[in-house]
């Protein structure tokens, strides 16, 4: 009989062993099989969800910044005016929008630049809103000079006036005028018009700018335009014509909803505090905090310990304590603003600090090397032993710490707003990385307790929801609680396919915002 | 329905489909985690584990081998992270530094029926159970076993060697008192 006939037998009997297995067992596997799928499908949804918000978010900064620059500016809305004199009308730039402008003048294909030019003026410069308008002057033939526009006090009989001669019947909340092109000099020998046609309106509370008619500008003599060109003389003008106002006191009223908006998102400063209790569980999410934790092992015991002895196939006959929580807090340096009358988006830079406790038994002074999945060799000084291995030599607890520094963002939805009552639901991403930590891992060879600072995966990603209940509100602050719960969604050891830890945090905290 | 198409409806997610392939593949995997564990609870505990890794890692099989041959892979690891896991079992581990019982015949013929053979077999200590079956049920090389559970393949080689021995001391005692209960008998 060859040698391996008694394991080619053992083989094929034990390939016939078949054991029907209970109801139950299926029962339960159609039911995690539904639950791990539901589970996956909220953390894309989620994850889906925080990217779209995320997006829409910076999107809404994005667009902000781009267009908040005044409370005026808002409200504008561009019209075309044209001054047409020949066949090619050059667009004026407009340098307060983002279309092209709505004036055109014809230059005789010279096109028009907006630039201010004050030398070019003349007369007292009228201020609409935040705009300033300076009459301008167009040199007419020879040396007799215009004035653009000139300023008169506002009242019916002008403003119905401007109106007749307005090409719309808007009204102007900002003007715009930006002089500064220069007449060429005409090489084609041919006068210079400018059609019939209203150039500016303008009129605010106080002010109204009155628009002259077109004026005709001709000459005979291109020497002449050439030295009007030289000169300083103003052609292009910047229009900007605002959309219709129903009445002053909407307009007051709209100026001051808009003022409280730009109030309400500034960002907001403050600070965070939150004590709270900390733990590592394997696993499914939370399943530690909710009694599933049965099985679990030791988090940092490593799998593949190097034996020492002869007879030690794997994890050696030692009984690992498992961590129990410890205490945690965070603090952070946060900034919120809002992003719609509903939602509040945050950041903010944290401090952590996480623990957990592990029985362990006494210290041993003494040079060991393990080798383990995370370093191939790490030689350690002293280790504690397994307590439940040697009872004898008396059990202390250890407290594992660890020491974070992240960045976070979060989104904030308010819930409930009533006077008395409000309440947010916050969701939060923070990148934290592990600075310092004195945890503990488990070696079967040792049957005791290392350190191993490569075993921890450096850059952790946590994800935290919360409430936040406001409790003092005052005019200068707010000072709220917020219940919240962290989930780190980056496994804590590197390597831990099997042993999948996962710290979780949860307490509650205060937050102070300054407003 | 063969293998593939069973596959692709599982992935689809058809009920019928996932209990068919529960039910081709159950009792043979059950017998697997029968050898590895101490108890049938166990053991269906284990199943159940596997199963569920089955069902939601079952994009990850290419069809490259068979699905039984896949699936067995899949209880094995279970049943050994089982095993890691699990405080009783660290906990039951009695290894002591008996000599070895001197052996007469080093492959006696197993006359035994199968559920008995593997009864004999999870009566050995944990660590000899686990490497037996590895090695001699399994097939696993002594390094690949070193590999799985982090101990060296010398030591996979002497837990082995102790443990066949140990199971062959056994299975002759169970011959010996089987002749004797036959002798009497006549």
């Amino acid at each position: 009989m060859p040698v391996n006939e008694f394991e080619k037998q053992l083989q094929q009997k034990m390939d016939e062993l078949k054991l029907r297995p209970s109801g139950q067992v299926w029962e339960e596997v159609e039911k995690r099989i539904r639950k791990e799928k539901k589970r996956r499908s909220i953390v894309l949804w989620f994850l889906l969800f925080a990217l779209l918000l995320g997006g829409g978010t910076t999107w809404y900064f994005i667009q902000d910044d781009k267009t908040d620059t005044t409370i005026v500016e808002k409200q504008v809305a561009p019209r075309k005016q044209t001054i047409d004199t020949k066949d090619n009308a050059v667009p004026v730039i407009n340098e307060a929008k983002q279309q092209p402008s709505t004036s055109t003048i014809n230059n005789n294909n010279k096109p028009a630049t907006s630039a201010g030019n004050s030398s070019a003026s003349g007369g007292l410069p009228v201020s609409i809103g935040k705009k300033t308008i300076t009459p301008q002057k167009i040199k007419e033939t020879g040396s007799e000079t215009r004035e653009l526009f000139t300023t008169i006090n506002s009242n019916k009989k002008q403003e119905k006036e401007i109106r007749k001669t307005s090409l719309i019947k808007d009204e102007i909340v900002s003007m715009d005028i930006t002089a500064g092109q220069k007449k060429k000099s005409n090489n084609d020998n041919k006068p210079v018009q400018v059609n019939r046609a209203p150039v500016i309106i303008g009129k605010t509370n106080d002010t109204v700018a009155k628009a002259i008619e077109p004026t005709l500008i001709e000459t005979d003599k291109p020497e002449e335009i050439k030295e009007t060109a030289s000169t300083d003389s103003v052609i292009a003008t910047t229009i900007e014509i605002v959309k219709p106002a129903i009445d002053s006191i909407d307009k007051k009223e709209e100026s001051k909803a808009n003022l409280s908006l730009k109030k309400k998102n500034k960002w907001h400063w403050g600070v965070s505090v939150l004590p709270g209790i900390s733990h590592t569980v394997q696993g499914k999410l939370f399943s530690g905090l909710f009694g599933e934790q049965k099985n679990a092992d030791a988090p940092f015991s490593t799998p593949s310990a190097v034996t020492g002895g002869l007879l030690v196939p794997f994890a050696p006959p030692v009984l690992i304590e498992s961590p129990t929580p410890g205490f945690s807090f965070d603090i952070g340096l946060i900034a919120q603003r809002p992003v719609s009358k509903r939602l509040d988006f945050g950041a903010g830079i944290h401090y952590s600090y996480i623990s957990t406790r592990v029985k362990v038994g006494n210290k041993v002074q003494t040079n060991r090397q393990i080798n383990n999945n995370y370093s191939s060799s790490v030689t350690v000084n002293s280790y504690y032993r397994a307590n439940a291995a040697y009872p004898n030599n008396g059990g202390q607890v250890y407290t594992n710490q660890y020491n974070l520094v992240g960045l976070s963002a979060s989104l904030s939805w308010k819930l409930i707003q009533k006077k008395n009552f409000s309440l947010s639901w916050d969701n939060s991403f923070m990148g934290s990385r592990i600075v310092s930590t004195n945890a503990l891992l488990y070696d079967g060879s040792l049957r005791g307790y290392y350190k191993d600072l490569n075993a921890f995966r450096k850059t952790q990603l946590f994800m935290a929801t919360g409430f936040t209940i406001p409790v003092i509100e005052k005019n200068k602050f707010t000072l709220s609680l917020y219940p919240s719960i962290s989930y780190g969604l980056t496994p804590v050891l590197k390597h831990s396919s099997s042993m999948n830890s996962h710290f979780v945090n949860y307490g509650i905290g205060l937050k102070l915002l300054i407003k | 329905m063969d293998d593939r198409q069973l596959v692709k409806d599982c992935l689809k997610g058809k009920p019928e489909a996932q209990r068919q392939l529960y039910e081709q593949y159950a009792k043979t995997m059950l017998g697997i985690c029968y050898r590895y564990t101490k108890s049938l609870k166990d053991a269906e505990d284990v199943l159940q584990e596997g199963f569920v890794k089955v069902f939601l890692g079952l994009k990850q099989y290419k069809f490259e081998g068979e699905l039984g041959g896949w699936i067995r892979r899949i209880m094995v690891n279970t049943a050994l992270n089982f095993l890691k896991r699990n405080r009783k079992y660290r906990d039951e581990m009695f290894f002591t530094e008996q000599p070895l019982h001197p052996v007469a015949d080093d492959n006696p013929i197993i006359n035994l029926q199968t559920k008995d053979l593997a009864d004999i077999i999870r009566q050995l200590p944990n660590g000899y159970q686990t490497i037996f079956n590895l090695h001699a049920v399994e097939g696993y090389s002594h390094v690949e076993i070193g590999e799985m559970l982090g101990i060296s393949d010398g030591t996979s080689r002497s837990q082995y060697a102790r443990a066949r021995a140990l199971l062959i001391s056994w299975l002759e005692d169970i011959s010996v008192a089987y002749k004797k209960k036959n002798y009497a008998g006549k």
